[in-house]
């Protein structure tokens, strides 16, 4: 790279940053503006991550690797259109020519833009601070890692058992700019500088024979937060527990859902939690009746659709909820103690609807309140059900009901009389999660659960934390066996 | 603009490069970085083997580097999409373990920075208990290079032909009374990519990956409304010629307008059949060729990969229930006697095709199952190693299949899927004669496949019919089936023929990190016998 | 009234091509960046929709780059717009495209799309060619009812495409009338044609078609026009403003200008009688304020502030009062994107204020809690909002009226805001239901409503300046 094209810091060493700072960012986004020709708004995106990954499997790693990568996204404005391409090097020549590229794509598209004159001035946006970054994530190092691995695995194969994880330890930065404001104060679909780290750590500790498996993991910002050695040591027993399973009959059962499977599960709630559209607004779960009269679609805000001792909230200065900040963002509570109190809305919505500012992001990151009992406690008190690890595969079948089916993975056992008495063979459920949390009857203490962010190129919520409690649920529809192990 | 024949001559020669975005991206070769040289280009192999060097001298036994220059277009009817990027990544294995470092830049620096890391990746954790590699032996590919040939190259052709070409169809849609388009783009992606290895390979390609989004619907009344993906544009290794040839074989038979026509039709008689609500059982059951595709992919498909069956995805996509690979070879009943499934990565058109993989081995065609008898798994150099005495019992000789892909050099070649072909009944048989020789029984269009984590037992949910005497006689609401993956195969009771075949571009993701590939699966419409057919709403 | 029917593959092409003209010399400082050179090679098109799609793309490509320079859209409108011929870029993309296609080989099951097209080339011959084998070679089962559609999709597509075929369209259509085919149907046409004359000045034509309106529509039996689908003609309005529209036609604007010059009494009983003519009501029933005492304006905020104490509308004023409201308008996304759909109308009020500087204009609006993307402003704020926006319009001495729109919510937590009415909805509905919440009333210097419509202008200059005139020939009689 010759001097003065870009960050050399990227490239030039091992230690060097592994993503790129504020002042990078800054410096590649004046000189994307710069190149722009024939005036006009530029906009400019740039993401910047790094991953430090160990996979391992039969008790040995497989791959251990170092990677990282750019995106940069430049959009021109210009007469009447905009252009927007998207490439990944950092250079004069590759940024000029990207810029040239959306200045074609500009004069192509077909969008008139023409913002009128007289308009108010486009308001600024104030970005709270939110806790994403942890040194302690950023500093594991390879070495590090490798000893982790070890660790994780020498319980397992010193028991014949053979055990496959992953550790991943990730940086990333976003900004997003525009040449009419480059600095604060910001509009609100400007995103300023954010940097964040998310670790993760799982594993599935299988016996030879393929008649058992266990599994546990933990993701967050934070690697100091996550008891590596604790989770190996649950997937180990659950793993032994968990040999031999025994076939039986479908139907509907009191169920122990760990943490993780409150989690699986409550992922069909998070991903409708949005208002429907003025002109759809029939759609959802949360539609309750067309209102003639007034010409709209009345919504169960308001209503109590769950248990009472549910509440489904977020507050961004919550150091254990960090997630990418929206402008004027504020604690919410979605369901409060079993009502529905939030739904998801953009920023069109809430000033011509509600006339309120800001808009309201669905369920990024959440904390769901809990009890105080714990598992032992619940198991004791079970007269005959089943306790669930986790699910995999949940598929949405309907969705005014949210009804799902999926599949419990990695620990089911049953339950009489008080004691754990069998491992089970995996079942398919067929269960919505507002039915699961309107037949609650006991409640644990809530923990983080496993839900990191897969990929590297999705900055949109780049971290999405979640705190659940374990619950003993009644009349669980599981409606068929599966073999898998 | 004044379009004299000046202007339109001189528009010619420089359509080609104007339409194009322009080159942006420089890899530095030497001291200072130059424009992006094609990936032939000699001095690429001298960037590349700078990667190898570094590595060598820092200790590694073997290192091999991908070298990645991909480019993206999306083409809507009103507006294209830009996207270009390059990438490397090295490779290293020191002492029975794997390290990878990759990374965005092209320069001598880097190569040296992604080499040491790359063996500093496999060093710390060969401080660990000991693992043995022994990669399969793969012939020295000195310098070779492949283009995919495609008839229409879709980063040379004017964006507007193409916008043109969707609009089109937009407006034939409109045409036909209650129908329209709810989804129309297209998709291209070109990928050059360099590979070298410390044994001395050095190869550079080109792929080409062609698919589109053309979703129809109809809509006769409030009730009855539908829609349909129309065939043959799922992801092809092909160019624009896969919107614009008047027929492809193995995707599909007519022009896209055709096809068109004819799904909305057939649709339209689907919508008017008389619905009848779910009855629970065992049915003798027609299946068309996607569904086909899909029951193929998720079951042997995924239980065949090597390092899937020996547990290497057990932390993320789960396991194969092929649970004994070696035991199992050559005498696990895998399906019916007529139930052969073959792999390759040549076919002109399909999506894994490739002159050599990710590891420099130049794929062959192989037998997964034979008559039913699993006979072989997906390999790589590390996976066909393992493999090496079952191959040495059954005469063969041990080589990797060449399924080492990623979908760029930042990130590490994993043993993905490659193209698969259920082999084709004899006689010619289709859908429709399938049902005509059925007396009572469902057939089931379209379906979508869930597998559980061991790739042994499914659901899927896709259009369900009735068939009385040889025809569709009702549309049955609700319905989903279930199967386990051995028993369904081993039911195969009739197979389509050789001119029903059709050939589907897959997308799958693998790994941890996940990464996302694709290969196409060709099959043809099948009978099988008892599928349980159920309500999947129905609780317990 | 102005057609609004589009057919499917006119309608994208339709603003396209409203838009397009030859590009006009503009200074060089405003030209950008020059066109790609992305040239297409038509000889490879092979179906009549890729040829359509081409000259679609080269109309849009033709009005972007105008729009760079040239605001369309502000402009006076051109009447003869629509006869006009098109670009070269444009025809010439058609005619090369369509050359493959020849009459009488070409295929018939195209016809729709392929008569379009030999229009935009400029092949009118073939193109009545095509529909006579096309008119010829329906099934002999259904033949009357078959030749009916046909012909009705022909005459839609000479109205549609551009320039307009109003001869082409009128031959059609009158042999279609021999087929007696659906009479409502054939309404529908008849009235579209006559729009189509009316909008272009082709008003001989406009009289005899709106001839044939009124004609058949007096023919027309009870239950055809108690029948659904005549409520749904002229696109929900229905039938019977249809024909009405085909009276005021007929009795053609000199006439009605002539009674408005005696009176306004006297056009208002003009029209009362035509209403009567065609719908068999009776005069009372005519949905039109036209008569009414005009309610006075009430309005939270006043700009200028001394508008307040003057009564609107102003007595011994020519009046117009536009009822408008800025969401329609203005409109935006979360990109930050904003975008004014009004500016034709603002513009057209612009002209008429400085051709009438005794013309009271006041612009009647109400506040909606939100303003574009603004924080949620207090009705104050958002008042002082919709007057800079309205005040870059440049009307001459226009009064805004901008109510606090009255308002509850949907109880907690949904919260919803539902608007009520404000006065001037609820006074100005008169006894229809519509709320005009968006029109415009024009109104006499007695304070009596003339006439309520939209903005544009030929018809509504026409009025005022009777009205300007009346008031002066009063003066100078009174002088006397």
């Amino acid at each position: 790279m010759r001097r003065g094209d870009g960050p050399a810091r990227l490239v030039e060493s091992a230690s060097s940053a592994r993503i790129l700072s504020k002042e990078e960012c800054d410096a590649i986004a004046r000189r994307v503006i710069g190149f722009a020709r024939g005036g006009g708004e530029t906009r400019v995106r740039i993401l910047s991550w790094w991953n430090g990954e160990l996979r391992w499997a039969r008790n040995r790693v497989s791959l251990a690797s170092d990677r990282r990568d750019i995106r940069v996204e430049i959009s021109r404005t210009v007469g009447v259109g905009r252009g927007s391409v998207g490439e990944n090097q950092l250079d004069d020549a590759s940024l000029e020519a990207a810029v040239r590229g959306a200045e074609r794509g500009a004069v192509l598209s077909p969008n008139i833009l023409r913002p009128p004159p007289g308009m108010p001035p486009l308001p600024h946006a104030t970005y709270p601070r939110t806790a994403l970054w942890s040194d302690a994530t950023y500093a594991v190092t390879p070495e590090t890692r490798g000893e982790v691995a070890r660790a994780l695995v020498a319980p397992a194969e010193a028991q014949g058992m053979l055990s496959a994880g992953y550790l991943e330890m990730r940086a990333g930065s976003l900004v997003s700019v525009s040449s009419e404001r480059l600095t604060d104060p910001y509009a609100p679909w400007d995103v300023p500088y954010a940097s964040w780290t998310q670790a993760q750590c799982s594993m599935t500790v299988r016996d030879a024979q393929g008649t058992g498996s266990g599994w546990a993991g933990l993701s967050g910002s934070d690697w100091g937060k996550i008891d590596g050695v604790a989770l190996a040591a649950r997937a180990l027993e659950k793993c032994k527990a968990s040999q031999h399973p025994v076939s039986l009959e479908p139907g509907r059962y009191t169920v122990i859902l760990e943490p993780q499977a409150v989690a699986d599960l409550m992922e069909l709630v998070a991903a409708s939690m949005s208002r429907p559209a003025p002109e759809n607004s029939g759609a959802g779960p949360w539609a309750l009746a067309p209102d003639e009269a007034l010409h709209l679609w009345r919504t169960k805000l308001g209503l109590k659709v769950l248990d009472e001792r549910i509440t489904i909230s977020h507050d961004p200065a919550d150091p254990a909820l960090g997630i990418l900040a929206e402008p004027w963002m504020q604690p919410v509570t979605w369901f409060d103690k079993g009502v529905l109190t939030n739904l998801a809305f953009d920023r069109e919505y809430a000033l011509d609807q509600l006339n309120v500012n800001p808009g309201l992001r669905g369920m990024v990151g959440y904390r769901m309140s809990g009890g105080d009992t714990s598992i032992d406690e619940m198991i004791a008190t079970t007269a005959r059900g089943l306790l669930v690890t986790r699910f995999s595969d949940i598929r949405r079948l309907d969705e005014k009901s949210l009804l799902g089916t999926g599949l419990t993975r990695d620990g089911l056992w049953l339950i009489e009389h008080g004691k754990i008495t069998k491992a089970v063979k995996n079942f398919r459920f067929t269960e919505s999660p507002l039915f699961a949390l309107n037949a609650i009857e006991q409640l644990g203490v809530p923990v983080p659960v496993f839900r990191p962010v897969k990929d590297p190129y999705d900055a949109q919520n780049p971290l999405t934390p979640a705190i659940v409690p374990p619950l003993k649920v009644r009349d669980f529809s599981f409606t068929s066996t599966i073999d898998a192990i | 603009m004044n379009l004299t024949r000046r202007n339109l001559l001189k528009a010619g020669a420089l359509a080609a490069a104007a339409a194009a975005i322009p080159r942006p991206l420089l890899a530095q070769l030497g001291r200072t970085p130059e424009p992006l040289p094609p990936i032939d280009d000699p001095r690429l192999k001298a960037l590349a083997s700078s990667a190898l060097e570094t590595a060598r001298a820092a200790g590694a036994v073997y290192a091999d580097v991908r070298l990645t220059h991909s480019r993206l277009r999306t083409f809507w009817p009103v507006y294209t999409a830009d996207d270009e990027s390059m990438e490397v990544g090295v490779r290293a294995l020191m002492d029975g373990y794997w390290g990878f470092a990759s990374g965005p830049v092209w320069s001598p620096d880097e190569m040296a920075r992604l080499g040491r890391e790359a063996v500093h990746q496999a060093k710390v954790n060969a401080l660990g208990k000991r693992r043995v590699v022994e990669l399969a032996a793969v012939p020295v590919v000195a310098s070779g290079n492949w283009v995919m040939p495609v008839a229409i190259d879709p980063f040379e052709i004017s964006p507007f032909e193409v916008q043109d070409f969707l609009t089109s169809l937009d407006l034939y849609c409109g045409r036909i009374p209650d129908s329209g388009l709810q989804q129309n783009f297209a998709f291209a992606a070109v990928q050059e990519k360099a590979f070298a290895s410390t044994e001395g390979s050095y190869c550079t390609q080109r792929f080409y990956r062609t698919e589109g989004s053309l979703i129809v619907r109809l809509q006769l009344t409030k009730e009855r409304a539908g829609n349909f993906a129309v065939e043959g544009l799922s992801p092809a290794g092909m160019g624009w010629e896969l919107y614009t040839a008047e027929r492809i074989p193995r995707l599909r038979e007519h022009s896209l307008r055709e096809e068109i026509r004819r799904g909305i039709e057939e649709l339209r008689e689907e919508l008017l059949l008389p619905v009848k609500p779910v009855d629970v059982g065992r049915y003798d059951a027609v299946l068309d060729a996607p569904t086909v595709a899909s029951l193929v992919d998720k079951t042997l498909g995924r239980a065949t990969e090597l390092d899937r069956a020996l547990g290497f995805e057990a932390n993320a996509g789960g396991t194969s229930y092929l649970t004994d690979p070696f035991g199992m070879l050559g005498s696990y009943q895998a399906g019916a006697p007529a139930f052969t499934l073959t792999a390759e990565r040549s076919e002109p058109g399909a999506v894994a095709t490739v002159k050599w993989d990710d590891e420099g081995v130049a794929p062959d065609s192989f037998t997964l199952v034979k008559d039913g008898v699993l006979t072989d798994f997906q390999t790589t150099r590390e996976s066909a190693g393992w493999m090496k005495n079952s191959y040495a019992k059954a005469g063969r000789p041990v080589r990797s299949h060449g399924c080492a892909g990623a979908p760029s050099a930042v990130e590490a070649p994993l043993q993905q899927a490659p193209n698969l072909t259920l082999v084709p009944g004899r006689e010619a048989h289709d859908f429709d004669a399938l049902v005509s020789g059925t007396a009572r029984g469902i057939a089931i269009k379209g379906a979508g496949i869930d597998m559980d984590f061991q790739h042994s037992s499914g659901l899927g949910m896709g259009r369900v019919f009735e068939i009385k005497n040889g025809k569709r006689v009702a549309a049955i609401d609700s319905a989903g089936f279930l199967f386990r993956a051995t028993e369904l195969w081993k039911a195969l009771h009739a197979t389509g023929g050789e001119a029903s075949l059709r050939r589907y571009g897959m997308m799958t993701e693998k790994g941890e990190p996940a990464e996302r590939c694709y290969h196409s699966v060709t099959a043809a419409p099948v009978v099988v016998k008892d599928l349980t057919l159920i309500d999947p709403q129905r609780k317990a | 009234m102005r057609s609004n029917v589009r057919t499917h593959y006119g309608e994208s092409l339709l603003i396209a091509l409203l838009a397009s003209i030859v590009l006009t010399q503009s200074a060089a400082a405003q030209m950008r960046f020059t066109w790609p050179d992305t040239t297409v090679q038509l000889s490879k098109y092979s179906t009549v929709e890729q040829c359509l799609a081409a000259t679609s793309r080269v109309s849009k490509g033709l009005a972007r780059r105008e729009a760079l320079t040239l605001w369309r859209d502000t402009m006076p409108r051109n009447p003869r717009e629509a006869l006009e011929p098109l670009p070269a870029a444009v025809t010439e993309t058609a005619r090369r495209c369509a050359a493959p296609f020849t009459e009488p080989t070409a295929d018939l099951a195209d016809f729709a799309p392929l008569l379009a097209l030999y229009l935009y080339a400029g092949r009118d011959s073939d193109a009545a060619a095509l529909v006579t084998r096309r008119l010829a070679a329906v099934p002999a089962k259904d033949a009357r009812t078959a030749r009916a559609a046909v012909s009705d999709t022909a005459v839609d597509i000479y109205l549609t495409t551009r320039p307009t075929r109003l001869d082409a369209a009128e031959r059609i259509l009158l042999s279609r009338a021999r087929d007696g085919a659906d009479r409502i149907d054939r309404l529908d046409l008849y009235a579209r044609l006559m729009t189509a004359a009316n909008d272009v000045g082709d008003t001989v034509r406009a009289r005899r078609v709106a001839g044939w309106v009124v004609a058949l529509s007096d023919s027309l039996t009870k239950a055809e026009r108690e029948s659904e689908k005549f409520e749904k003609l002229g696109h929900g309005s229905g039938g019977k403003l249809l024909v009405f529209g085909a009276m005021n036609v007929l009795t053609g604007l000199p006439t009605m200008l002539d009674s408005l010059r005696h009176s306004t009494a006297s056009l208002e009983a003009l029209e009362r009688s035509m209403w009567a003519r065609v719908t068999g009501e009776r005069p009372e029933a005519l949905p039109s304020p036209v008569g009414e005492r005009a309610p006075a304006i009430t309005a939270d905020y006043w700009y200028p502030a001394e508008a307040a104490s003057t009564p609107r509308p102003r007595p011994g004023h020519v009046s117009l009062l536009i009822l408008f409201d800025h969401d329609a308008c203005l409109k935006w996304n979360s990109a930050g994107d904003t975008k004014d759909t009004c500016p034709m109308a603002l513009a057209s009020l612009r002209r008429l204020s400085e051709r009438f500087p005794t013309l009271d204009i006041t612009i009647v609006s109400g506040t909606h809690g939100s303003f574009l993307y603004a924080p949620p402003p207090t009705p104050t704020d958002e008042a002082d909002m919709i007057r800079k926006w309205l005040e870059t319009s440049r009307i001459r001495g226009a009064a805004i009226a901008v109510s606090s729109t009255p308002f509850w919510n949907l109880p907690r937590p949904d919260a919803r805001r539902i608007d009520r009415d404000t006065p001037n909805a609820t006074n100005y509905a008169f006894r229809t239901s519509t709320k005009w919440t968006y029109g415009s009333f024009l109104i006499d210097q007695d304070g009596i409503i003339v006439a309520a419509h939209g903005f544009f202008e030929p018809d509504v200059g026409k009025l005022i300046d009777v009205l300007m005139h009346r008031q002066q020939q009063k003066e100078a009689n009174e002088a006397k």
